[in-house]
C-alpha cells in the first residue's frame, strides 16, 4: 500500500487531495503507456499486475480480496491539519457510483476499513454518487479517530452510518497504547471541531444521607463530556465522593466517573489515590467503583474504554439483587457487564423484587457497556437526503431491568457528526445524544455531543 | 407542572404519529438548536437548563419532574415508604421506532414503575454494619 504523508488546511481540503491521488492509483494499472522504470518500480512495490480498488457494482465483489487483487483501501500515512499532526490515516478509494440495497452488498463495507485501532483515522471516498439502502449499516470495525465519508455527488442516506462505540481510546493507556494528541480539526474554512469538547463533570460529593451526581458538559461543534458516578447513601455518613467524568476531544465523548451507593459511608473513596475512580482521559477507561462497597449494595464504573465496571458486596448473598439474579452471591471480583460468552453468566435478572430479563443489549453493536461516541464527517459535494441515520451517541450503563441495582456510574458523552452539503440543510437529523442516566439511583450524564451541518462550498 | 418536548427538527417527527404535529397540551415545545447556527444548543433549550438544573443529554427528549423515592430508609433506620421528591429527569426518545405520545407516556409511566421496585428491593436487602 502506498505510503502518503497528507498536510492540508482543513479536512475538506486533506480530502480533495486525496481524491485526486485516489484516482490516480485507481487508474494507473491496465491503461497507458509503461516506461521500463515504471515496470520495474511498480515490481518492486507490488504494484504491477494487480487490479485496482473495486469500483461501481463490484465493491462487494469478494473477488476483490483474492490474488492479484486489492481492497478499497489504497493508501496510508500521517494527516496534518492546519500545521498539525491530527493522527494517522487510511484511505479507502471507491470509483463510480455505487447502490447498496442488496443481500449480496450488506458487507460491502468490509473493504472500506482496516484494523487499525485507536492511532488511525478511517477516510473512504465514494467518487460518485451513493445511494445507501435501509440494510446497509456503515460502520468502522474497530475504534478510530474518526470516519469521514465523502462522496462527490448526491448522497441519499437510508441506512445507518455511525461512530457509535468507536470512538478512540487515543489516551495510550487503551489496549492498542496508542496516543494521539488532541488537536483542533478544521473541517472546511469555517468550522472547526475543537481539540477539547464539553468539560467532565466534577466528583459529586456528600455528607449526608441521599444521592448526588454531576452532569458533563458541552462545547460548540465539539463532543460532550463524561458524568460523575452518583455517591448514594442510605445511612450513617461522614464523607463520600463518587468519581469525576473526563472531557471530550475532538475525536472522542468523554468517559463516566463510577459510582457506588452504601449504606454507611465513612471513606473519601475517589479522593482517596488508589480508587481510580474518575474516568480517563482521550477515551479511555471509565471510572472504576471504589474497592470496598461496604455491604448492602453495588457500584457501577462509567461508561468508557472499557466502561461500566461493576463490584458487588464481596461475598454476601442477596436477597434481592445488585448484579444479578436473588439469592447469587454478588460477585467478590470486579467484573465487566455482560463479558460472558454463555447465556448463563450473561442472561442476569433478578427473580424477586424486580424481574425482568434484559429490556435491551448490552449495547446495540458490541454486546457490552464499554465504547465511546467518536467523530464522524460527511462531506457531500451534493444533496444529502434520505431517511437514515447519521449517529455517535453515548451509552449509559446497566438498568433495573437489565439485572443491576445500586449506585451508578456517569454515562458518557455524546459525540460529533458534521454533514456538509451542497445547501447545508435537509436529510437526516444526526444523532449525538449522550448516554442516558439509569432508571434508579443514577449517575450524572453526559453532555450531548454536536450535530454540525454547513454547506460543501 | 412544567414539562418540555426536545426535538432538533429531526424529520421523523413529522412522519408515522408525527409528535411534533401532535403535541399533547401541557408541553412546551423546544427547538434544541438555533436555525442556521452551528452552536450546540439553543437559547430556548439553555433556559431549560437553568430552570431546571439539569442536562438536556440528546434530542428528541423530554424533560420533566417524576415523583421519586430519594432514599432508602428514614434517619431513625425505618424504611422509607412514603417520602418522595420531585426531580428533573431528560429521558431520551428514539426517533427511529415511531413512538406514539401514547408511547411516551408509557415510557414515563415504566420508568416511575422500575425505579419504585428498585427501591424496594433493595430496602429489603439485608442491612450489614448496623
Amino acid at each position: 500500500m502506498k505510503q502518503i504523508d497528507i498536510r492540508a488546511d482543513t479536512m475538506k481540503l486533506a480530502m480533495d487531495q486525496l481524491r485526486s491521488i485516489g484516482s490516480q492509483l485507481y487508474n494507473k494499472q491496465h491503461s497507458g503507456v509503461y516506461t521500463s522504470a515504471d515496470i520495474a518500480n511498480q515490481v518492486s512495490t507490488g504494484d504491477w499486475g494487480n487490479s485496482h480498488a473495486s469500483g461501481a457494482g463490484q465493491h462487494r465483489d469478494q473477488t476483490a480480496q483474492t490474488t492479484n487483487k486489492r481492497s478499497t483501501v489504497i493508501c496510508t500515512g500521517s494527516l496534518y491539519l492546519n500545521g498539525n499532526f491530527a493522527g494517522l490515516y487510511d484511505y479507502a478509494y471507491i470509483s463510480g457510483n455505487i447502490t447498496t440495497d442488496a443481500v449480496d452488498e450488506m458487507n460491502a463495507f468490509d473493504h472500506w476499513f482496516t484494523g487499525n485501532q485507536d492511532t488511525h483515522w478511517a477516510l473512504v471516498c465514494v467518487d460518485g454518487t451513493f445511494t445507501q439502502g435501509r440494510r446497509s449499516i456503515i460502520k468502522p470495525p474497530v475504534r478510530k479517530l474518526g470516519f469521514v465519508l465523502n462522496v462527490d455527488g448526491a448522497y441519499t442516506l437510508n441506512g445507518i452510518t455511525s461512530m457509535t462505540n468507536r470512538g478512540a481510546n487515543h489516551s495510550g493507556t487503551g489496549d492498542s497504547h496508542g496516543y494521539t494528541a488532541p488537536v483542533a480539526i478544521p473541517v472546511n474554512g469555517s468550522i472547526t471541531i475543537p481539540a477539547t469538547g464539553g468539560a467532565g463533570a466534577a466528583r459529586a460529593s456528600r455528607t449526608t444521607t441521599g444521592t448526588s451526581s454531576n452532569n458533563g458538559g458541552t462545547a460548540t461543534n465539539g463532543s460532550g463530556g463524561g458524568g460523575s458516578g452518583a455517591v448514594s447513601i442510605h445511612g450513617n455518613i461522614t464523607s463520600c465522593i463518587s468519581g469525576a467524568g473526563a472531557a471530550g476531544t475532538c475525536f472522542v465523548g468523554g468517559s463516566g466517573g463510577g459510582g457506588f451507593m452504601m449504606l454507611h459511608g465513612g471513606t473519601t473513596v475517589a479522593a482517596d489515590s488508589d480508587e481510580f475512580m474518575d474516568g480517563i482521559a482521550n477515551g479511555g477507561a471509565g471510572g472504576n467503583p471504589p474497592i470496598s462497597i461496604g455491604g448492602n449494595y453495588a457500584g457501577m464504573g462509567g461508561n468508557g474504554n472499557p466502561g461500566c465496571l461493576h463490584r458487588g458486596t464481596g461475598g454476601l448473598t442477596l436477597n434481592s439483587f445488585s448484579i444479578g439474579a436473588s439469592g447469587n452471591t454478588s460477585p467478590t471480583e470486579p467484573t465487566y457487564y455482560g463479558f460472558g460468552e454463555s447465556v448463563d453468566i450473561e442472561d442476569k435478572r433478578s427473580s424477586t423484587g424486580v424481574s425482568h430479563y434484559l429490556g435491551r443489549p448490552y449495547s446495540s453493536y458490541d454486546n457490552s457497556l464499554s465504547g465511546l461516541p467518536g467523530t464522524l464527517i460527511i462531506l457531500v459535494n451534493g444533496a444529502y437526503t434520505g431517511t437514515g441515520h447519521a449517529t455517535s451517541v453515548g451509552i449509559g450503563g446497566a438498568n433495573i431491568h437489565d439485572g443491576y441495582g445500586g449506585g451508578a456510574g456517569g454515562s458518557a458523552g455524546g459525540g460529533v457528526v458534521c454533514v456538509l452539503d451542497d445547501d447545508g440543510s435537509g436529510g437526516p437529523t444526526s444523532k449525538v445524544s449522550a448516554g442516558v442516566g439509569t432508571n434508579a439511583y443514577s449517575g450524572g450524564v453526559g453532555g450531548a455531543g454536536s450535530a454540525i451541518r454547513g454547506t460543501y462550498g | 407542572m412544567a414539562k418540555y418536548f426536545i426535538h432538533n427538527d429531526e424529520q421523523e417527527l413529522l412522519q408515522g404519529h408525527e409528535l411534533l404535529n401532535n403535541v399533547p397540551s401541557g408541553w412546551t415545545v423546544i427547538d434544541y438548536q438555533n436555525e442556521g447556527e452551528q452552536a450546540d444548543v439553543s437559547d430556548a433549550a439553555l433556559a431549560v437548563e437553568a430552570s431546571t438544573g439539569i442536562n438536556i443529554s440528546g434530542h428528541p427528549s423530554i424533560v420533566l419532574q417524576l415523583n421519586l423515592f430519594d432514599g432508602l430508609f428514614n434517619a431513625d433506620g425505618s424504611k422509607n415508604t412514603d417520602t418522595r421528591t420531585l426531580q428533573w429527569k431528560c429521558l431520551h426518545v428514539d426517533p427511529s421506532i415511531d413512538m406514539s405520545w401514547t408511547d411516551i407516556q408509557t415510557m414515563i409511566d415504566t420508568f416511575v414503575t422500575l425505579n419504585d421496585a428498585n427501591h424496594t428491593a433493595l430496602q429489603n436487602e439485608t442491612r450489614v454494619g448496623d
